[in-house]
């Protein structure tokens, strides 16, 4: 009796926890997408006046060595990785999910087919092929988005096809095949729903890992191309001259670390919430 | 008797795991010839303008077939496969010295950045993660889950570069570019350490945990076996394959890591040459070194398999 009412107690702090943390990622996505009207600046106007002005009330996050505005150029940089880490993610979970779902129902040589394409895409060291594709490619956020999707994909078909088997002898798909839906109709009514949950929770831990990809090519320069704003390719650009303005460092730095530690911690207490579920 | 049929098994499996290597080489190495010929523009061309030659059409033609340019696409991945596998990676289209030569050179430098700071992590997160998972909720768990989330969400180029801040600028303690000396190791080496760090204490605590967990920790519990011998003996003992697991699967990113901080310590190890060579636009040295990576990740995978295998031989079986 005790340990029943113990985990309710838990599941409810678990679910405060999400939503407290989910609003703050909201609160960060509303952020970047208003960027432009949030910024003082134009993040991108330089003047030969403002070189490396410390913070002051004109220029709260103070200026970098082309007399930039660093907090408009954090909050352009806040669109810059939001937005490619969301295209990132979304794109990889649909793929891997289509792959994952269609290889565990239907079995047989697309299975094998699209398993030992999965692991031939995990058996190879992510980031070194992403920096070699992305540096060869000649950089770019679209190169670079390509070299971190082409492994992205595969934790989620792994996850889905998993998903998948353990659904697909319920007795309820049984009936729906009995009634006579067709195979697409039982994968997106019966088998999608039932494994949506576990594949959110995972891209949301794949968040922050995207954003650590993203901003660190970026920051080898195989990334965003200056001198459109993103917080890796500021941070390099303003690491040499970091004893004369720290500031230019520093406030990419944190909103780089906040950032992900937020979605971070959204992916971490969404998954303390399924567990503490599936408990009950 | 059992010996001898697990004894059997396991060459069985080494064998088919050996076997199964053959499409991945295979593949990897026609992945890594073909990074050649998706950079834009023509090899021969670029492979001047590295070496400053200024280029009119006959220069371009003459070099075209001195390099093969000439021949069909499979013939050339075959003549470049072979040679792969006597050690000849072809040439810079900088300097002419030997891909393999110039890796090679690297490579160690690289290796020794790697293992100083995988050796770092583990000494760190085991013992770390076991206290944390002996004592749950305890402080000192929830200090270590709070600095090892810190650590896995910070990403390492930020971390050398506060740490060099910190530490050379500010300190003067470490030198800024590090060359080769001793000190020098001591900053890359905890750049590449704290995020794996933060991986690791938080992946071998959950494998702990839930081998705690298990409904034979409370019979052995039950049966009076003291605790010490309970956790090193039977739940460390079926954690390890996990955490070998855990610590193998790292290598990868620990490859992509030291490529960023190579660059920003300027240590002369294999990440900056590639780094180098993508600005100079060398990519036979960034072919290479995919090739050899990929190599080295896909075997570095099958020892901690067998590892795996060998500590727990039900897998195997069962599977």
């Amino acid at each position: 009796m005790k340990k029943v009412i113990s985990n309710k107690i838990i599941i409810k702090k678990a679910r405060r926890r999400v939503y407290v943390i989910g609003a703050l990622c909201v609160l960060l996505v509303l952020i970047a997408i208003f960027a432009k009207q949030l910024s003082p600046h134009d993040p991108n106007v330089t003047s030969a006046l403002l070189i490396r002005r410390p913070p002051s009330k004109e220029y709260p996050f103070g200026t970098d060595s082309y007399g930039r505005c660093v907090l408009s150029r954090v909050l352009a940089g806040a669109g810059t990785t939001i937005f490619a880490t969301t295209v990132l993610v979304a794109v990889t979970f649909v793929i891997g999910t289509v792959l994952g779902i269609i290889s565990g129902y239907y079995g047989g040589l697309a299975d094998t087919l699209i398993m030992r394409v999965t692991e031939l895409f995990l058996a190879f060291p992510q980031m070194v092929v992403a920096i070699a594709v992305a540096g060869i490619l000649g950089g770019g956020l679209k190169a670079a988005l390509i070299a971190l999707g082409a492994t992205a994909w595969t934790g989620y078909a792994k996850i889905a096809r998993s998903h998948t088997l353990s659904v697909k002898n319920e007795n309820y798909i049984a009936a729906a095949k009995l009634a006579g839906l067709r195979g697409w109709q039982i994968i997106c009514f019966h088998i999608l729903p039932n494994t949506l949950f576990p594949l959110v929770t995972n891209a949301l831990t794949q968040i922050g890992t995207t954003m650590i990809g993203i901003s660190g090519l970026s920051f080898l320069g195989l990334g965003v191309i200056p001198p459109q704003a993103e917080w890796g390719s500021m941070i390099n650009e303003s690491r040499a001259y970091i004893q004369l303005a720290p500031w230019a460092v520093l406030y990419p730095a944190l909103a780089t670390v906040i950032t992900i530690m937020f979605f971070n911690y959204l992916g971490d207490a969404v998954m303390d919430l399924r567990k503490a579920e599936r408990r009950n | 008797m059992s010996g001898f049929i697990g004894c059997c098994l396991m060459k069985k499996y080494v064998i088919k795991r050996l076997i199964s290597l053959i499409p991945l080489l295979l593949i990897l190495s026609f992945f890594s010839f073909l990074l050649l010929d998706m950079a834009p523009g023509d090899p021969a061309e670029k492979k001047l303008a590295a070496q400053g030659i200024a280029v009119t059409k006959e220069v371009i033609e003459a070099e075209r077939i001195r390099m093969g340019l000439d021949r069909p696409f499979l013939t050339r991945y075959f003549a470049w496969l072979f040679g792969a596998l006597r050690g000849d990676l072809g040439v810079s289209y900088k300097d002419g010295f030997p891909v393999m030569g110039k890796l090679m050179d690297g490579l160690g430098k690289t290796c020794q950045l790697a293992v100083s700071s995988l050796v770092l992590s583990l000494l760190i997160s085991i013992p770390v993660s076991v206290i944390c998972a002996v004592r749950q909720d305890s402080f000192f768990d929830n200090a270590f889950r709070i600095l090892s989330f810190a650590g896995n969400s910070v990403p390492n180029f930020l971390i050398s570069v506060l740490l060099m801040f910190m530490f050379c600028i500010r300190m003067k303690i470490f030198p800024v570019i590090a060359g080769d000396s001793f000190s020098g190791l001591f900053l890359p080496v905890i750049s590449l350490a704290i995020p794996m760090t933060g991986r690791f204490i938080r992946q071998f605590r959950a494998e702990i945990i839930s081998q705690l967990e298990q409904d034979f920790v409370t019979g052995i519990r039950a049966r009076g076996v003291r605790e010490t011998v309970v956790l090193f003996r039977n739940v460390l003992y079926n954690a390890l394959g996990h955490m070998i697991t855990i610590a193998g699967l790292s290598i990868g990113t620990l490859m992509g890591g030291s490529v960023v901080i190579e660059t920003i310590f300027r240590w002369s190890g294999i990440g900056k040459l590639v780094m180098d060579s993508i600005t100079a636009r060398d990519y036979p040295v960034v072919q290479g070194f995919v090739l050899i990576m990929g190599v080295m990740y896909l075997v570095i995978g099958l020892v901690t398999d067998l590892i795996f295998v060998t500590l727990d031989p039900r897998t195997e079986i069962t599977s």
